[in-house]
């Protein structure tokens, strides 16, 4: 997985997860956040389209980088989720906990509009 | 489809083969007949089952996990048998789905998929390992 600077939005970082968010690979996308937020960048976009799956063990992952997001003022916005990741966010009731977004276009625009996810 | 087929895998108790496991209840889910939605939910009660097996039964420990997938014509079954410890479910809590941010906790989120999905979960603990069994029926 790998980080890069969102090309919409300065100040925002976009981390491409990609494959199965389960428990054997969930801990790469903590490693990723985690080396994100050590550096001082709390504006984070997780881009999920080539995300194929996520379990319980994904969703922690990114339930405790939003703690830390927020406690540094920043945010975890999401985008780009297909149809069945998504139902698991619903599932769970992560849906009113993070910000989905179609694209990240628009996920750097909501960061850069001051919305609050 | 009539006739009953079963489907087993046994693999060493790692997180590195839920991708296997993964791809095994996918590809019987598929065979069975079940849409992406279905194949998909399928694979997620059998995932979360397997994780906690894990983690919480061989508790990141050496051991096996066995798996049986039962086709019926009206159902699908899968069998989660481990010789870790028992893990009773009665004792964890259900999560808050409405709670906050601060106070969400992650706890019990892999239960509450398994029986949100599934038509029956039943645990069992006994001499021989436990038993975990899920059912899905196949909607009409």
């Amino acid at each position: 997985m790998n980080a890069r600077r969102s090309d919409w939005a300065e100040d925002v970082w976009v981390v491409e997860a990609r494959g199965r968010l389960d428990a054997g690979l969930a801990p790469e996308l903590e490693a990723q956040l985690n080396a994100l937020l050590a550096a001082g960048h709390a504006h984070i976009i997780v881009d999920f389209a080539r995300v194929s799956y996520i379990s319980s063990s994904g969703l922690k992952v990114l339930l405790v980088a939003m703690r830390a997001a927020r406690r540094h003022g920043g945010d975890i916005r999401l985008c780009a989720m297909s149809e069945r990741v998504r139902d698991v966010f619903t599932l769970s009731g992560f849906h009113k906990i993070f910000a989905i977004h179609p694209t990240e276009q628009e996920a750097a625009a909501a960061f850069l509009g001051g919305e609050v996810g | 489809m009539e006739e009953t087929s079963l489907y087993e895998l046994t693999v060493p108790a790692r997180f590195e083969n839920l991708a296997l496991i993964g791809d095994f209840i996918s590809g019987v889910a598929r065979r069975a007949g079940f849409d992406e939605k279905g194949v998909f939910n399928l694979q997620l009660a059998c995932d979360e089952a397997c994780t906690n097996v894990i983690e919480h039964a061989y508790g990141g420990g050496p051991g096996q996990i066995h798996i049986a997938v039962t086709v019926y014509p009206d159902r699908i079954q899968m069998e989660i048998h481990d010789t870790g410890r028992p893990f009773d479910p009665t004792t964890v809590r259900m999560p808050d789905l409405e709670a906050p941010l601060e106070r969400r906790e992650t706890g019990g989120l892999g239960l509450h998929f398994m029986r949100s999905i599934m038509d029956e979960v039943r645990f069992e603990f006994g001499e021989c390992g436990n038993r975990l069994t899920m059912v899905k029926r196949r909607t009409p």
